[in-house]
């Protein structure tokens, strides 16, 4: 799926003046399979240009294009399809059901597609420290274990692109590796592209492309 | 999805709004039941008597003393046809030719009166029909006999020490009318083929009473002094007053079989009505217990959207909830009904009404019907609510 992005900006953003190197000052981007990491410092709108591609936000001025589709003009009902099988996102908060262990929240995604067994998601985990934690309640995870189950579920479907919205920020440099290991590895057998939020300072490979915002 | 989805419930109300709708189900099925029953029984049995009154001018000094005309009046009886609670109204036709009635079996002794007949359109006779008819060519005329009439053949029995007389057998004792008088006197067998509790006169098929009094009868002194009133069903207080007004008055044990029937009819009408107020209800109970579900799952419906689910599929799994429990309360309604009947139907059985003890299919109707219309409010609810929360 080709992403186009045309005059892009948030509307909260509209008053302040941006400058040259920001995306913001042109909001103009082709995103075709490509991997994409997004930097910014805090409150540069990170999430906000993740959520309006993921169709969450619609307060913006210029146009997202999803193969030549305003995405404006996708109708509530298609979006679960596009959910389902072309974008796949982790958000900053996560969404993850804590009243549900490990593997029902990884299940509740998994089971559209049936992407994974049982027994491979459990392999996931183990490769990303989290096996233990398989059938526990997630209210009772610490932050990084309940990231790295939002990060197995969202890799628990088919997507042309993953999303992914500051998904190591409880996690150390090791762990951080291991899941980008995994996404990694998962997008290169979709042939998805990876259009990760981060702090400024990017240390992960594989970025042909970076959007200071 | 459905544990995420329905564990987040106030059991109480669940089980408050449950009961409702069991009751609810219990009520519609009974009165359902009943209505249809009691309606049939009463229709077989006549034990309510029937909407028909036969009506007169009320008897006073004044009607002795022929001060007052007890006839109506062809325009008298077009206004009572207009007046409120009266369904429809018909002339009483009497004869006004001479006739005698005699005994002409062995197995009763000889008994022979001048009498008085009448005949009334077809659809006012409480009687077996299908052999009321007569043609000109006919010798035998089918006749109905007062319930009164009988009584007093059989007293007559009785004093002169012979059996008294069933239904069936007075049925088959020939008895015979003689018409007119001198020599254009015309004789005919009288077939008795039923008995009424609403007419005191024998009664004879229209087509025969109007050969006789065209051939044999003075037209000029043909009056109409009885009506026959149908009231407005379950409208017998709106009849009463009509003919109160009208300075008309019916049989007293008509008037009171009319009036309980009306009474019944209403009684079972409000029960019905408070059943499906009971069952509206219960339906809103559910429907308030539905949004609250919906509301207070705002977080997981809202997430599974973005995991990728369809509204449809969201409200599959609330949808397949709410009919599994109208379902299994429909079910338990109708076995709770099944079990109350017996007891319901003895209980009405020993207040003496003569209730048949036959199946009924439409308590299980009107349960279907309620269900479904609660499925399809379900579905709209759940419809617009998600739509909203999905927003």
């Amino acid at each position: 799926m080709d992403i186009i992005l045309q005059n892009l900006l948030p509307e909260p953003l509209n008053d302040i003046q941006h400058p040259e190197w920001s995306f913001w000052s042109h909001g103009n981007a082709n995103l075709i399979g490509q991997n994409i990491y997004i930097s910014a410092k805090s409150g540069k709108g990170k999430s906000t240009f993740l959520q309006m591609i993921f169709g969450l936000r619609k307060d913006y001025g210029g146009n997202i294009l999803f193969d030549g589709i305003n995405i404006r003009d996708i109708p509530f009902d298609n979006w679960s399809a596009i959910r389902q099988a072309k974008l796949s996102m982790v958000f900053q908060d996560l969404r993850l059901f804590d009243q549900l262990t490990v593997w029902e929240n990884i299940k509740l995604k998994n089971e559209i597609f049936q992407t994974f067994s049982e027994a491979e998601a459990l392999y996931l985990a183990e490769h990303v420290g989290i096996k233990k934690q398989w059938n526990q309640i997630t209210a009772t995870l610490s932050m990084g274990q309940k990231q790295r189950v939002a990060i197995l579920r969202a890799l628990s479907q088919p997507y042309e692109y993953i999303l992914l919205d500051e998904p190591f920020a409880h996690l150390d440099k090791n762990t951080a590796s291991l899941c980008f290991e995994i996404i990694h590895d998962r997008c290169s057998v979709q042939r998805a592209g990876i259009i990760l939020s981060g702090l400024e300072n990017n240390e992960l490979p594989d970025f042909t492309q970076n959007i200071i915002i | 999805m459905k544990k995420l989805l329905l564990n987040n419930q106030g059991k109480k109300q669940v089980v408050i709004a449950l009961f409702g709708l069991l009751i609810g189900y219990l009520f519609l099925a009974l009165s359902v039941h009943f209505f249809i029953k009691i309606n049939s029984s009463n229709k077989k049995s006549g034990i309510l008597g029937s909407d028909i009154l036969l009506v007169q001018r009320k008897i006073s000094n004044f009607s002795t003393l022929s001060l007052v005309n007890p006839n109506f009046t062809e325009n008298e009886i077009n206004v009572l046809k207009t007046t409120e609670g009266i369904a429809s109204i018909q002339a009483v036709t009497n004869n006004s030719f001479p006739v005698s009635f005699e005994t002409n079996d062995k197995i009763v002794p000889y008994l022979r009166s001048d009498i008085f007949l009448q005949s009334v359109p077809k659809n006012f006779l409480d009687l077996d029909k299908s052999n009321w008819s007569w043609n000109k060519n006919d010798k035998t005329v089918p006749i109905a006999l007062p319930r009164d009439f009988v009584l007093m053949l059989n007293t007559f029995m009785v004093a002169r020490n012979l059996p008294q007389l069933s239904d069936e057998l007075i049925m088959d004792v020939k008895f015979k009318f003689t018409i007119g008088q001198g020599s254009q006197k015309e004789w005919f067998d009288a077939n008795i083929v039923g008995f009424t509790n609403e007419f005191n006169a024998i009664l004879i098929p229209e087509t025969f009473m109007k050969y006789c009094n065209i051939n044999h009868g003075d037209l000029t002194k043909m009056k109409v002094n009885q009506l026959i009133v149908k009231g407005i069903s379950g409208e017998f207080g709106k009849l009463s007053s009509a003919l109160e007004n009208k300075g008309l008055e019916a049989k007293n044990n008509q008037m009171i079989s009319a009036r309980l029937k009306s009474i019944l009819e209403k009684t079972l009408l409000i029960t019905a009505v408070v059943a499906i107020l009971t069952l509206v209800l219960s339906g809103l109970i559910m429907m308030q217990f539905l949004q609250l579900l919906l509301s207070r799952n705002t977080y997981e419906i809202k997430t599974l959207y973005l995991l990728g689910y369809s509204k449809k599929s969201i409200t599959k799994v609330f949808l397949k909830y709410f009919v599994f429990l109208f379902g299994i309360m429909g079910l338990l309604g109708l076995l709770v009904f099944l079990c109350l009947i017996p007891f319901v139907e003895n209980f009405i059985i020993s207040s003496g009404f003569p209730l048949e003890s036959s199946f009924t299919m439409e308590p299980y109707f009107a349960v279907i019907i309620a269900f479904s219309l609660f499925v399809m409010a379900s579905f709209l609810t759940a419809t617009q609510e998600l739509k909203f929360l999905a927003k």
